[in-house]
């Protein structure tokens, strides 16, 4: 019997005839309805990210159950629909995994973004190394900054054009310290993320910090000249 | 291949990742390997603990039951079936201080979150010198205790360590028809399970034919009858009415249980410019607040879907159960929400109202029950 991967109930993809000839989705479509597929680029610290989920609860749970819950089943369902993207679009940039720490990866005994690429046979490079022990999302706002400091690259070797992922965007700073570090070492870098934060779904504007800080400086200082 | 955890046995449903063979099934408890050992928690049973501290005395009819429980949770499994009111939590305290006397694990597992703390709480008065620890989403940093209160989705951290479950509400929503939750109470469990219930499904009509004795019991505590249901039939506009001049005329506060939550919210918004109302679904994010708020009589009125059917305590109510016919509510949960009537001992009385487009079956067995419950 084939099974869907993610509710383990027989998969027939029968809404129609052209899907059920040609579909040949693992998970089941009432499985693959729950999330929302929206693909954005949006501006964030001055970085173009392109991302293709939104962060809503049904992909927080499906991220969980891979995750927290070591189901290495669930691979291959996050790129099933992107493949292709990366076969014709990215096929000349090097793909580069955003950094997870070596504490939990042994626990875990898979690198879970190297694992959703090896599923569809796509080559990564897994250049960074975390110091400390430090989850992101268990840190406020503010202290998500200092994440440079926990980013060592392993390899110092030349790189042209290299593709960041990581699978979730909140803050964005985890890619901003990526792009320094990375800034001298590769002639082109672009970013991708699997989910990105509901607040990035309609921005497509370029509001960066950068551009705000710039306003703020510049409206502090038409005060003083007011004031003057 | 075996799945020790929940017993599953399909071999499409095991996968081999980096470290071994795992069972897909039971993945949302964990990933648990083939190979892994039973990791046993050792939980060691403080002195005196079993020391029952009672502030009131079980009327001669619990007393009966709880003496017969006791004597025989001790050898087998046992089905304690018992109308809502009637008193189960202080029917199995005798059982359950029987079994910390032993110096035996004890585990008191509920399938509602809301009701967890609420019964660990009433737990910790009665034993005083024990240590009753609530394990829920949200409460998991300390597991280990002499009496573990927590729910069905809990007990995956407990491997073989119980010697008595009592399991109650087991005929209710997750528990009901969920095989892997079966499983891992039975695998949770190396003693005796008390199945506690105010209605028999088929789950427990299985274990009945397959030899479980079950001690009943049809009275409340109080003596006073059960409440039983009055239905209204008619169509909407009539339905509708009826319930406003119902609301006018009454002088308890009322729980008002709907199907959906869509037509919770219409009929919140509706109903609120005439009586103060609250409304809890499971989309409300303060809802212990609302629930807490509803018992210091700030509102007449609260709006609620299946959430609060069971496990809940009002005092002076009365309920009104709009569409009864709709598919969600099935014979238990309608006996379960009828229930919530007149379970204190000063106020007694109450009605339940049955606002009905159509005859249902379902109704009509749920009365049945009720008035044979009375006889």
């Amino acid at each position: 019997m084939n099974r869907c991967l993610y509710c383990n109930q027989e998969n027939i993809h029968g809404s129609s005839l052209f899907s059920y000839l040609f579909n040949h989705d693992i998970i089941c479509d009432s499985c693959r309805s729950l999330f929302r597929i929206k693909r954005n680029v949006f501006m964030l610290n001055g970085l173009k990210i392109e991302g293709i989920y939104v962060y809503d609860d049904n992909f927080k749970n499906l991220l969980l159950q891979y995750k927290e819950a070591n189901d290495e089943a669930l691979a291959p369902i996050f790129l099933s629909e992107l493949r292709k993207d990366f076969l014709i679009r990215y096929r000349n940039y090097q793909i580069v995994l955003a950094p997870s720490s070596k504490n939990k990866e042994n626990i875990r005994g898979f690198n879970h973004l190297k694992l959703m690429f090896d599923s569809y046979g796509i080559d990564t490079l897994d250049l960074f190394e975390k110091m400390n022990n430090v989850n992101q999302k268990d840190l406020v706002f503010d202290d998500r900054k200092k994440i440079l400091d926990n980013i060592k690259l392993k390899k110092e070797n030349k790189l042209k054009k290299v593709l960041v992922v990581d699978d979730v965007v909140t803050s964005g700073y985890t890619m901003l310290a990526i792009s320094k570090l990375l800034a001298e070492k590769c002639d082109e870098i672009k970013y991708f993320t699997l989910a990105y934060n509901k607040k990035y779904e309609k921005n497509n504007s370029s509001i960066s910090l950068d551009l705000i800080m710039k306003i703020k400086e510049k409206s502090k200082n038409y005060c003083k000249m007011l004031k003057l | 291949m075996k799945c020790v955890r929940c017993n599953n046995e399909v071999e499409e449903l095991f996968y081999k990742g980096s470290k071994g063979y795992y069972c897909r099934k039971c993945i949302k408890f964990k990933r648990r390997l083939l190979e892994d050992d039973i990791d046993q928690l050792d939980i060691t049973i403080n002195e005196a603990s079993e020391e029952v501290f009672l502030n009131y005395s079980l009327s001669p009819q619990q007393q009966k039951i709880s003496d017969q429980l006791a004597k025989l949770a001790i050898n087998e499994d046992v089905i304690l079936y018992c109308v809502c009111g009637a008193g189960k939590t202080e029917i199995s305290l005798k059982t359950i201080s029987c079994y910390l006397k032993q110096k035996k694990t004890v585990c008191y597992a509920i399938s509602r979150r809301q009701v967890v703390v609420e019964i660990g709480i009433r737990l910790q008065e009665i034993f005083k010198k024990a240590k009753v620890v609530y394990v829920c989403g949200g409460h998991t940093s300390e597991v280990v205790g002499d009496i573990v209160v927590c729910t069905c989705h809990q007990l995956y951290r407990y491997e073989k360590t119980f010697d008595l479950i009592v399991l109650d509400e087991c005929d209710a929503f997750p528990f009901k028809g969920n095989e892997v939750l079966g499983a891992i109470v039975n695998n949770a469990c190396r003693g005796h399970i008390v199945y506690s219930s105010a209605t028999i499904d088929n789950f427990l009509e299985e274990k009945i034919a397959s030899g479980v004795k079950v001690l009943r019991l049809t009275k409340r505590y109080h003596n006073y009858p059960l409440p039983v249901p009055k239905q209204i039939y008619g169509i909407k506009i009539y339905l509708y009415c009826y319930l406003y001049y119902f609301l006018k005329r009454t002088s308890r506060q009322t729980i008002i249980f709907l199907p959906t939550i869509k037509l919770c919210n219409n009929f919140y918004r509706l109903f609120s410019n005439f009586f103060y109302c609250y409304q809890v679904t499971s989309k409300t994010e303060n809802k212990d607040q609302i629930i807490s708020d509803f018992k210091d009589k700030k509102a007449d009125v609260i709006f609620a879907t299946t959430i609060l059917e069971r496990g809940v305590t009002f005092k002076a109510i009365d309920v009104c159960i709009i569409y009864p016919e709709h598919y969600v509510f099935d014979k238990a949960s309608l006996i379960q929400m009828s229930g919530r009537v007149g379970r204190k001992i000063d106020a007694p009385y109450g009605e339940v109202l049955f606002l009905q487009n159509q005859y249902s079956k379902n109704c009509q067995d749920c009365i049945l029950e009720l008035e044979a419950c009375n006889e």
